[in-house]
């Protein structure tokens, strides 16, 4: 199917090497190796004025609670959005949707939930804990990596028995 | 559209010069991510699901590509702030929850935000539910003094030296290319 | 016999989940008709449809959305 070959992508591991090099430009632009969730803790912890929690104290990060927009994190995790609207809009891709299950929603809502908490508990997220980690060499990285496949398991499980 | 990024990129630079660089790297990272379809949960799911490991594959690559590169910096001596990590069984804790979660709403944290510029509104409430439960965590490990006082690096090459760190890289290639041959259904690509 | 399934709206992998489990239901000769609206699943379908050895065709709607035709041979 020769027309379809654009609607098909870019070859995963293209994007994968990418990535990967992002990831160093990253850290050559910041100093330190990039995540994605501890953005989202200071904005959440922004609109509910905690900055005094000892989480934030105690680690030295009230200052990027009480102004997040400073934080560069911040632009990282719009730039992402950006960065794929703009694929989106330019492939031709972007269209806004809902689901259409109510179901497809809870499971997306405790999704959500899980990965948040899972993430502060971790320190970090896919990106932050695992690419950070891993490419910082940085022994947890290697363990978030197996709690992934530990969780993927029953994920996908409780997705079969109760979301689809 | 990418007129209005550029006009955005230009005023980040005017009023926040240090973030430019990142915005932009998260513009890239969004746009490769949303070409390539990648993502992080499929890589850790379809494995298990159809026995498809090309986007773990895909991810293998990433870490190589990561590690080797961040690995050229640390060998030339430059200052890097490694992050802060809790103790492994927290890490793994989270990794377990994190993997449950991103199966269940169909996107990582970098995903749901790539999934966001797609226009896929759903993932509006996934990253509320994420802030909210964030906001959770925060607060209970803060009350948690034994979590806070455990948060450091465990970098691999100070107590397994660089030979072995070179060597557990070279794993993650060697995956790739063992994983490739035990795709099911012989489809390599 | 054709049957169809309407995805319209869902993330991954949900598509190839219930794909699957409806192809299980065909009988050889069926044509199973999966409509979606998301470029990602037309990829995974696609993907699944040829690991498994059933021919497919993607035809692409007028919404925008796209219809993928996978024969169970």
């Amino acid at each position: 199917m020769p027309h379809l070959r654009p609607r098909l992508g870019w070859p995963y591991w293209f994007g994968g090497l990418l990535a990967g090099l992002l990831s160093v430009a990253y850290l050559a632009a910041a100093g330190h190796p990039w995540g994605i969730t501890s953005t989202w803790m200071y904005w959440v912890a922004w609109l509910a004025g905690k900055d005094c929690w000892p989480y934030f104290a105690c680690t030295g990060k009230a200052a990027w609670v009480r102004a997040p927009w400073l934080y560069c994190g911040t632009w990282f995790n719009l730039g992402i959005v950006g960065g794929a609207l703009l694929g989106a809009v330019l492939a031709g891709e972007f269209k806004w949707r809902w689901p259409r299950r109510r179901r497809a929603v809870v499971a997306a809502v405790l999704g959500g939930a899980l990965m948040g908490y899972g993430a502060r508990l971790a320190g970090g997220c896919t990106v932050g804990a695992l690419v950070g980690g891993v490419s910082t060499l940085d022994l947890h990285g290697w363990v978030f990596a197996a709690g992934l496949f530990l969780g993927a398991w029953p994920g996908l499980g409780l997705l079969k028995r109760f979301f689809l | 559209m990418p007129l209005m990024l550029l006009v955005g990129t230009a005023i980040l630079w005017r009023l926040l010069p240090g973030c430019t660089a990142v915005w932009l790297v998260g513009l890239g990272l969004g746009f490769v991510l949303q070409r390539s379809r990648f993502c992080f949960a499929a890589a850790f799911r379809d494995p298990l699901l159809t026995g498809d490991t090309r986007m773990l594959r895909a991810l293998l690559l990433l870490l190589f590509v990561a590690a080797a590169g961040s690995s050229l910096f640390f060998l030339a001596g430059t200052d890097l702030q490694l992050r802060a990590w809790p103790s492994p069984w927290a890490s793994l804790a989270g990794g377990t929850l994190f993997g449950i979660g991103m199966v269940l709403a169909g996107a990582c944290a970098a995903m749901t935000l790539v999934r966001l510029g797609e226009g896929l509104g759903v993932y509006l409430l996934v990253l509320a539910a994420a802030l909210a439960t964030s906001l959770l965590g925060a607060y209970q490990l803060g009350r948690w003094p034994a979590y806070l006082a455990q948060l450091r690096p465990l970098f691999l090459p100070q107590f397994l030296g660089w030979p072995l760190t070179a060597l557990t890289l070279f794993g993650l290639f060697l995956a790739m290319i063992v994983l490739s041959f035990c795709q099911r259904g012989g489809a390599k690509r | 016999m054709r049957h169809e399934l309407d995805l319209v709206g869902e993330v991954c992998p949900v598509p190839v989940l219930k794909a699957a489990e409806a192809m299980e239901r065909l009988a050889p000769g069926d044509v199973l008709t999966i409509i979606t609206d998301f470029a990602r699943s037309v990829r995974n379908l696609m993907d699944w449809a040829e690991r498994c050895g059933h021919p497919f065709e993607v035809e692409e709607l007028a919404d925008g959305s796209w219809a993928v035709h996978v024969s169970k041979v």
